[in-house]
């Protein structure tokens, strides 16, 4: 292998995909935009939703109104309650979503309220209904304070103060830092994207450096020069990488500094990170050592992913053949890594750190909340390293494989 | 002596099989310096491949070949560095101009800069590219393209050059340019070997020629033996008459 002639062939695939718009634009373009657009959007669209559902007005509508007069006009005056009225059959009109809920009163309601015994209402809900998530709660609230006002009644008959209804309540404080918080919404979604843009942010590059050659005719002229197969594949690999890289590096900085300038709270209120569920812009900060970390195992997945792209595009015998090699092999990386992105509450141990790919996604998730073992990221850094040199060396074969480089 | 100094390219029963098919079976010839030697035969006769075995691009099945003294089975770095091929499709880096395809592949010859700038000014005038050599090559009309691609397979100066069928889908004119090439190859003293189906144009141009009929030699020998043994008047008629041969033997 020369080195000379590794960086001779890097260049020129470098050179060759910055002249093509296209591996511009996965390379640049898009993670410098797209991406926080769409987390800036997609906060804003859920802190929306939330907003929607929390101000929007719940209908009822009553069986049997009449038997609880006093009931009906205090739901009446409740905010964001609606009472109306329906016809036919009371549950016929909840599950045609012509109201939100419907409440049956019983018969005789206002002499066993007299009399002091419990009474039970019936609630119909329907549980597809767009308004469902908030009309119980929205209810609840109601009915416990008409309740109240039932209790302040009978205890002012007994001239006793309704003080003593006051037992034990809850003040909820959360002892999660702020790195931990901002951290928890980060690892949802930072780590999947550096995954994302180490894949895609090469692609291009690694199907025009491979099937593209074919594609052209101008795969034989390289075969046909004295240059070793292991120094061709070793220059269009760090081609390949070096896009990838600069795409992670572009996405990870635009994104910080999206949540840097937009306020982190999209990824604390809201949805996306329910368990922390305090709301309000918070500092957002990631240190020098937590972004070294990010960089430093991206550039690992980088190389894999770089290798792994390039043996699969080295067998398409065109840009669109490879193309549809890639996207499911893009698949079959990605959908593990998401599902053990979501699972909830896993506890990690080190063997999970073993796991190609899926332990850089943990080992992100752990130094953004600012908890993680050395010995994860040695586990973690050295089962990259192995599985990037074994991944070189497959390519390098396929390469020697004549029936693979000058199939037509 | 003086016919052992100019063998460049010494084949001997050389054959290659791609799993049960053989496509060249124990073809043997030699070439020289000094002189256009024609590998012909139709279409799938296998000249194609008997050229990329001969430049290590695919494996040898069986035989033994020399290029300049050089065994292709154990040498390839070396024999690859003493021959040129310009093969029948001929792509080019499209998004780069003429002049940086060439530095490209002069770089992985590992010829030095001036060297590189020489011989690009060389062949430059000798195809007459200077108009668009600076031009990037996707927008090269087909006699361009062949310009480049002849220059690309002769940038680090080999004694010993493969044209493989150089003159399918060209004009007249380009045909023309490729003819006069290899003809000024001849007289710097390189071997060139012309591959093509095409048996009148390679009558006009060679000395001597092997003939291959499904990856088997059916001629070998000068043009002017080949028409007499066959009793013929041109090569085509003796292309016919030797494969006749053969189909009864
Ligand atoms: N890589 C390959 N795998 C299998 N068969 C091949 C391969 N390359 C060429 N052949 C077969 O070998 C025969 C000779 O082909 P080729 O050398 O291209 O002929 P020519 O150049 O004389 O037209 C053909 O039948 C062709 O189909
Ligand atoms: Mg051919």
């Amino acid at each position: 292998m020369n080195f000379r002639t590794v960086i001779t062939v890097w260049f020129k695939e470098m050179r060759d995909t910055v002249r093509d718009r296209r591996t511009l634009m996965s390379m640049v373009v898009l993670p410098l935009f797209l991406m926080p657009a769409l987390i800036v959007g997609l906060g804003k669209f859920s802190e929306y939703q939330v907003n929607k559902l929390e101000t929007r007005t719940v209908t009822v509508a009553f069986e049997n109104a009449v038997a609880a007069p006093d009931l009906v006009s205090f739901l009446k005056t409740q905010d964001k309650i609606s009472v109306i009225e329906v016809s036919g059959a009371l549950a016929d009109a909840v599950k045609a979503d012509r109201v939100d809920a419907g409440i049956v009163v019983p018969d005789g309601y206002e002499q066993t309220l007299a009399d002091r015994t419990p009474i039970t209402l019936t609630l119909f809900t329907h549980s597809t209904n767009q308004n469902a998530s908030v009309v119980p709660s929205r209810l609840d609230a109601a009915i416990s304070a008409y309740n109240q006002t039932v209790l302040t009644q009978r205890f002012a008959v007994k001239k006793i103060d309704t003080s003593i209804l006051v037992g034990v309540s809850l003040k909820t404080s959360d002892v999660a830092t702020d790195q931990e918080k901002s951290g928890f919404g980060l690892g949802f979604i930072l780590p999947l994207f550096i995954v994302m843009w180490a894949i895609t942010g090469g692609q291009y590059t690694a199907i025009d450096a491979s099937a593209g050659e074919k594609e052209r005719k101008t795969i034989e002229s390289l075969l046909l020069t004295p240059v070793k197969r292991i120094t061709i594949v070793l220059g269009k690999f760090f081609a390949v990488a070096s896009t990838a890289m600069i795409s992670v590096v572009v996405s990870i900085s635009s994104m910080y500094f999206t949540m840097k300038y937009s306020g982190s709270n999209i990824f604390t209120s809201g949805t996306i990170a329910s368990g922390s569920s305090n709301s309000g812009v918070m500092a957002f900060s990631m240190s020098i050592g937590t972004i070294a970390v990010l960089i430093g195992v991206g550039l690992l997945l980088v190389l894999l992913f770089s290798a792994i792209m390039l043996s699969i595009s080295i067998f398409a015998k065109s840009f669109k053949e490879a193309q549809s090699y890639i996207s499911p092999a893009y698949l079959v990386i990605i959908l593990p890594i998401v599902i053990f992105n979501t699972l909830p509450g896993l506890k990690t141990t080190l063997w999970m750190f073993a796991l190609p790919a899926i332990n850089a996604i943990l080992l992100f998730k752990e130094v953004l909340v600012g908890t993680f073992s050395t010995s994860h990221i040695l586990v973690t850094v050295a089962t990259l390293i192995v599985c990037s040199a074994v991944a070189i060396v497959v390519t390098t074969k396929m390469y020697e494989r004549e029936n693979v480089v000058l199939k037509s | 002596m003086e016919e052992k100094k100019r063998l460049i390219l010494d084949v001997q029963n050389l054959t290659k099989r791609f799993n049960n098919f053989t496509a060249v079976d124990h073809v043997t010839f030699q070439a020289h310096r000094g002189e256009i030697f024609g590998l012909l035969g139709p279409n799938g006769a296998g000249k194609t491949t008997t050229i990329r075995v001969i430049s290590t691009v695919l494996s040898v099945t069986d035989g033994m070949t020399m290029v300049d003294g050089f065994d292709i089975r154990k040498e390839q770095e070396e024999v690859k560095k003493r021959l040129g091929v310009l093969t029948t499709d001929v792509g080019v880096y499209e998004r780069f101009s003429g002049r940086e395809n060439l530095q490209y592949f002069a770089a992985l010859y590992s010829m030095p800069k001036e060297k590189t700038k020489a011989r690009i000014a060389e062949l430059s005038g000798l195809l007459d590219m200077d108009e668009f050599i600076d031009r990037r090559s996707g927008l090269y009309s087909t006699g361009m393209k062949q310009k480049l691609a002849i220059a690309r397979s002769v940038i680090h100066d080999p004694d010993l050059v493969f044209f493989d069928e150089p003159t399918a889908g060209l004009d007249v004119l380009a045909a023309r340019t490729v003819v006069q090439f290899m003809q000024r190859m001849k007289e710097l003293g390189k071997c060139v070997v012309f591959s093509t189906h095409i048996l009148h144009e390679a009558e006009k141009l060679c000395a001597h020629v092997a003939i291959i009929h499904r990856g088997i030699v059916v001629g070998n020998g000068t043009v002017e033996t080949l028409k007499n043994d066959t009793k013929t008047s041109n090569l085509e008629d003796a292309f016919l008459a030797l494969v006749q041969k053969g189909a009864h033997a």
